[in-house]
């Protein structure tokens, strides 16, 4: 196995990882909260609200002007 | 006399207290949601003909994303009340694993030099979002994901 295809691997693995715990946050009666119920609770904190808006300008600029 | 003093004072209130929004709802379209899909929709055709590492490409997101930071932390923007039910932090645990794992997997490939053979994700999802109608539908989903940080 390359390096290159463990490393994808790696990406897959935790991709699907997420998947499945918002399949389990979405099961009804289920403590883990959702992406959504996590992220709306941390951006009701002020510098939650704060990162979380700079996390997602990094992200656009990250992946549409600089990658 | 009072009472006018309270009563201007509860209007003042009123008018600088932020007060819960609309949820945007797709099914019920008002005209200041559509104006801002056309000129959203605009932007991201526009946006995508830019070549990445250049500076239009950068100034595409750059203005809006500052734009976009600007509102969400005034003041005076309406927000959605906070939600009902706290989050136990214990609960958070599959979340926070998964993002350290990422955060290491990510470091490991930027430490190896982001090559080929260990290419971060920006790297790996490059030549996905090259083409211009691609990296139009990113500027979609990235302001999508930016207006609905505001909204919250």
């Amino acid at each position: 196995m390359s390096p290159r295809a463990i490393t994808v691997t790696g990406y897959v693995v935790i991709g699907a990882a997420a998947l499945l715990v918002e399949v389990v946050a979405r099961r009804p009666g289920s403590r883990v909260p959702t992406f959504s119920q996590l992220l709306s609770h941390v951006i009701h904190e002020k510098w939650g609200r704060v990162g979380m808006l700079l996390a997602w300008w990094w992200l656009g600029f990250h992946f549409l002007s600089r990658s | 006399m009072g009472r006018r003093a309270d009563t201007a004072a509860d209007s003042e209130a009123v008018l600088l207290t932020p007060t819960a929004p609309d949820p945007l709802r797709l099914t019920h379209p008002t005209s200041t949601m559509i104006t801002w899909g056309a000129v959203g929709l605009g932007y991201s055709l526009i946006g995508g003909t830019f070549r990445r590492l250049t500076i239009p490409a950068e100034i595409a997101t750059l203005l809006p994303g500052a734009a976009i930071v600007w509102y969400a932390l005034r003041p005076a923007t309406d927000r959605f009340p906070a939600p009902d039910a706290a989050i136990n932090r214990r609960t958070t645990l599959p979340w926070a694993v998964l993002a350290v794992a990422f955060g290491i997997w990510e470091l490991y490939a930027a430490a190896r030099g982001s090559t080929h053979a260990h290419p971060t994700l920006s790297i790996l999802l490059g030549p996905l979002i090259d083409p211009p109608p691609a990296r139009a539908a990113g500027y979609v989903a990235w302001l999508l994901a930016g207006v609905w940080v505001v909204r919250r």
